[in-house]
């Protein structure tokens, strides 16, 4: 797996205007996650891997790269962040994102029902509700 | 115009979206587009291109030689399939397949002035709020027809049925899917956020394209809040005068209820 070459040299071309962090749906609910400041660690090479790991909170909406107005592709610094992380297997999403890759490589497509079960955890009890609403309409069913 | 396609479903619509899928067929077969069923493999999920490269083009490799094989350009119902079929044929180079999602092919491909004749029902001083998400906007490059900041497709063609609809800042962000399985707290937060705002602004529904908003707005929607969220093809079956049950209706988890009353009955 190659990390995709993101170059240093945008480090200079970051305004630091924070319009990414502003329209940032995540940066609203949790003050830690900081696009501006990811981007500067990042290019300045700064970063530690307790700093990265909030990156798997990002969820890919591209409202940053979209609104940046010196086209810093964040969204792609993000993709590395996780890819990082991936490798060395930390951080809150490492286990969704394992399962569901070795669920797809050995069903060919998404096996909904089999994901589900094996991310069931501890507040499982909380979400009973919702899980049997779905069961009834028919909709966590294989094939 | 389109006569015959190759169907990309998805996977999120053979299983906990089937109500995407029943209406998608419903519609294909009212306005006459063939839709060809292959044995696709998974796109991939918008997920695993950023951490398994070599998967992502393993599966992807996979369903464009099916295409090729074929000949056919394909229709997806689910924005992330889209996307990841974008990308794919971007770094495989095989310009020749065209991936045209669903709302793309009606309104571009099929035309409006063509659909005009079919529509049955309308959908007269009902407001509706249209729920775009993020990947049928963005990247710019893979959605040349909307705006990625201000869109209108939606909003174009819940008029043209003739409904009311809403402006709310909330329309053209994230629903919060991705961070279901990181941080279910802020995932919800995220979903509820949309259906307050949507809801304040005096929407009775909800429409949006893509299969992955609408189960993370509907099933994990305060229970308070009662808003129906239903997918593009829901909206434009009802308007054909497609039957409730056809359409999956039934199998939304908010209740459409008030839709059956208001247009079956």
């Amino acid at each position: 797996m190659e990390i995709k070459y993101i170059s240093k040299n945008l480090f200079f071309s970051c305004l630091q205007c924070a319009q990414c962090t502003s329209i940032c749906p995540i940066s609203k609910l949790n003050q830690n996650f900081n696009p501006r400041k990811i981007v500067l660690k990042y290019l300045s090479e700064t970063l530690d891997l307790i700093d990265i790991e909030i990156a798997w909170l990002c969820v890919d909406c591209k409202l940053c790269t979209e609104v940046c107005p010196k086209k810093i592709p964040i969204d792609e610094i993000m993709a590395n962040l996780k890819l990082k992380l991936y490798n060395k297997q930390v951080g809150s999403g490492f286990k969704h994102t394992k399962l569901f890759i070795e669920n797809i490589k050995k069903y060919g497509i998404l096996n909904e029902k089999k994901l589900v079960f094996k991310l069931l955890n501890y507040d499982f009890i909380k979400d009973l509700p919702i899980y049997i609403k779905v069961y009834f309409k028919k909709k966590l069913y294989w094939r | 115009m389109i006569k015959k396609i190759a169907y990309f479903n998805g996977c999120v619509a053979q299983q906990s979206a089937k109500e995407n899928n029943m209406a998608t067929r419903a519609i294909c077969r009212k306005i006459g587009i063939e839709l060809v069923d292959l044995p696709f493999h998974c796109c991939g999920g918008g997920l695993i291109h950023q951490v398994d490269q070599k998967t992502f083009q393993e599966l992807n490799k996979y369903n464009l030689n099916l295409l090729l094989n074929e000949k056919l350009d394909v229709l997806t119902i689910c924005s992330i399939c889209n996307y990841s079929l974008k990308l794919a044929i971007n770094s495989e180079n095989l310009k020749m397949i065209k991936v045209i999602s669903l709302e793309e092919a009606i309104i571009l491909e099929f035309g409006l002035d063509r659909l005009e004749k079919f529509i049955k029902k309308r959908f007269d001083n009902l407001k509706i709020a249209p729920f775009y998400g993020c990947r049928s906007l963005r990247p710019k490059e893979f959605n040349p027809f909307n705006d990625s900041l201000n869109p209108y497709f939606l909003k174009d063609f819940i008029s043209f049925l003739g409904g009311d609809p809403i402006d709310y800042s909330h329309s053209k962000k994230c629903c919060g899917f991705p961070d279901l399985y990181v941080n279910k707290k802020i995932a919800i937060k995220m979903a509820n956020d949309i259906i307050y705002d949507a809801s304040n602004n005096g929407s009775e529904l909800i429409v949006t394209p893509c299969p992955l908003c609408q189960m993370m707005l509907d099933i994990y929607q305060n229970k308070k809040a009662k808003i129906p969220i239903l997918h593009f093809s829901q909206m434009l079956g009802i308007a054909l005068g497609i039957p409730y049950k056809e359409l999956g209706l039934d199998m939304n988890i908010t209740s459409t209820k008030y839709l059956r009353r208001k247009f079956y009955e």
